[in-house]
């Protein structure tokens, strides 16, 4: 089944990154999006949603939670799978990621075993 | 052999080695993300002045300036030359090897610059990777930051692009770092001294005799040869004035220790510090420094390495040593701070775990790890009273000065318990008479 993924982060380098880590990992899609902040995604995501989104959750102007949360608001959003990064690994951090409506938490660095893990279970 | 643990290795020893590793596991992370196999060699782990590096950072560089809060806290500064720019930045957006490895010969600071959210990012990984180590491996160590990114020439304007003195001492650390062919680039930390300098404490209330901090940096502890009042004497009331190592096994340990309760106790005994009505083998505690004091004490220069010092104690039979630098008293040694300096992997318990990193622990310099402030006595300081600087500052070798600062000797516990041993018990008369002489001399 054709699947689609979203890459969040302010930096174009770790976008790359993520990308070429995912792309490591054997995961396929048929469509890739990038955007550089929350709001250029929920942008993205009215006019064509994706399947999964990997986010970023420190950035300017509006961290990845706030992107959460207002994805979760996208009537076409509702089945989209947000995986979140980070470096940080508290659980705290990750139980109020998870609280804001994320289906997983990533931490950097990652490697492309942790994506296959964390990404393939939405891939079916 | 001694048990060392992280908590007890000066942070001046420790830091080098968690760089390392920490520099390691960049490499690592690089390796596990991207498929970018970097191989990583301590090349140089030195105190000096940060032009020191223009050898490996000869044109521009990026420095990522990071802010560490807990047991280092202030700024120190990270480094990479042009061609890790160059190299990591091209791989990591996948140019072709070649193009990378024309950048590397002749990439200018125009194009790295517009590498600059490349190299960012790359700083943001870098301090990542360290930041899990420290967190591992740092006793106390809270969080690391990175606050700025500069790539320039740092040697056009250092002191703005360091933010400190160009003169300001630092610990530098370099390592030689390699991807696959292409040629090999540097990276570098530089922390400047006064991140390792331990926080301040407000002078403790403390009648005892006033400590005067003399030009190479020691505490003199000159007393009278009469005993004080009891007021002074107490080890209980009296609190370490400076900040000392916090190895067990330290020369100048803050740690307790049978051996300081035991000396404690011995004090404590006659709670007056008045020895003089005592009995004659109580009184021998009155005999002064240079009566019983080493004369010839082991001297090494803060820049002799640890395999150095090493090798110097074991042929003296040494277990102190007394550092100097331009004819002053810098700072002391015990065979304790040395063996907390040197990998454990360099034990034959180890030996088929070490790595190349070990042996490299036998390069560092013993200024980073000696203990100083130096408490001091004067020649004339009687044993009790060497003994009280002893229990109060919890310390085991007190180098006895002159009132012209010139180390006429030094005094450990084993000095003391040899004296002790020799006339409280009777058991040799050898030196008993010269002890009684300057002992009854004092009464």
């Amino acid at each position: 089944m054709p699947k689609s993924l979203m890459i969040v982060d302010d930096s174009a380098t770790m976008r790359k990154i993520i990308m070429r880590t995912v792309r490591m990992s054997g995961l396929e899609f048929d469509r890739t999006e990038e955007a550089g902040n929350g709001a250029e995604a929920i942008e993205k995501l009215k006019a064509s949603p994706v399947d999964i989104v990997l986010c970023d959750i420190n950035m300017p102007e509006m961290p990845g939670t706030e992107m959460v949360k207002q994805a979760r608001q996208l009537p076409n959003c509702q089945n989209t799978k947000i995986i979140m990064v980070s470096t940080e690994s508290s659980q705290e951090l990750i139980n109020s990621v998870l609280a804001s409506g994320a289906n997983g938490y990533i931490t950097k660095p990652f490697t492309p075993e942790k994506f296959q893990e964390q990404l393939a279970p939405f891939m079916s | 052999m001694e048990q060392q643990t992280a908590q007890t290795i000066p942070l001046e020893t420790l830091v080098p080695q968690v760089s390392t590793v920490s520099m390691q596991t960049f490499c690592e992370d690089m390796d596990g993300m991207l498929g970018i196999s970097i191989g990583c060699a301590l090349c140089q782990a030195v105190p000096g002045t940060v032009d020191k590096l223009k050898t490996f950072f000869p044109k521009f560089a990026a420095v990522y300036s990071v802010r560490a809060e807990g047991s280092l806290s202030g700024r120190f500064d990270l480094l990479l030359d042009k061609n890790a720019l160059f190299l990591l930045s091209g791989t990591i957006v996948m140019l072709p090897a070649d193009k990378i490895k024309e950048q590397c010969k002749q990439g200018t600071l125009e194009q790295a610059l517009k590498l600059s959210d490349t190299i960012k990012e790359i700083g943001n990984l870098i301090v990542g990777a360290w930041d899990r180590m420290f967190r591992e491996q740092l006793p106390g160590h809270q969080h690391l930051l990175q606050t700025n990114t500069q790539i320039l020439n740092p040697w056009d304007k250092p002191a703005e692009v360091f933010g400190f003195k160009e003169d300001t001492a630092c610990l530098l650390i370099v390592w030689e770092m390699t991807v696959g062919d292409y040629p090999p680039f540097h990276g570098a930390a530089v922390f400047p001294a006064a991140l390792f300098e331990p926080p301040k404490e407000e002078p403790a209330p403390t009648e005892a005799p006033a400590q005067t901090p003399s030009e190479s940096g020691a505490v003199s502890e000159t007393a009278p040869v009469q005993p004080e009042p009891a007021a002074s004497q107490s080890p209980q009331t009296s609190e370490p004035a400076a900040a000392v190592s916090a190895s067990p096994e330290s020369s100048q340990s803050s740690a307790s220790h049978p051996v300081w309760n035991a000396i404690q106790q011995l004090v404590q005994s006659n709670p007056n510090g008045d020895f003089s009505s005592a009995p004659l083998d109580a009184a021998v505690l009155n005999c002064p420094a240079r009566i019983f004091m080493n004369p010839k004490p082991l001297w090494l220069s803060p820049n002799d390495s640890v395999e150095t010092a090493l090798q110097r104690m074991q042929q003296n039979n040494a277990r102190y040593a007394l550092v100097e630098e331009k004819d002053q008293l810098a700072g002391i040694l015990s065979r304790g701070d040395v063996n907390a300096a040197l990998s454990p992997y360099l034990r034959s318990p180890f030996e088929e775990y070490r790595r190349p990193l070990d042996e490299a622990s036998l390069q560092i310099r013993i200024r980073w790890f000696m203990s100083k402030p130096v408490h001091t006595a004067s020649p004339d300081t009687p044993m009790w009273k060497v003994m009280e600087i002893m229990c109060r500052h919890q310390i085991r070798a007190v180098p006895i000065q002159d009132t012209n600062g010139t180390v006429t000797g030094l005094v450990t516990v084993t000095e003391i318990f040899q004296t002790l041993l020799k006339t409280l018990s009777g058991g040799s008369p050898a030196g008993q008479p010269e002890i009684k002489k300057e002992c009854t001399k004092n009464e």
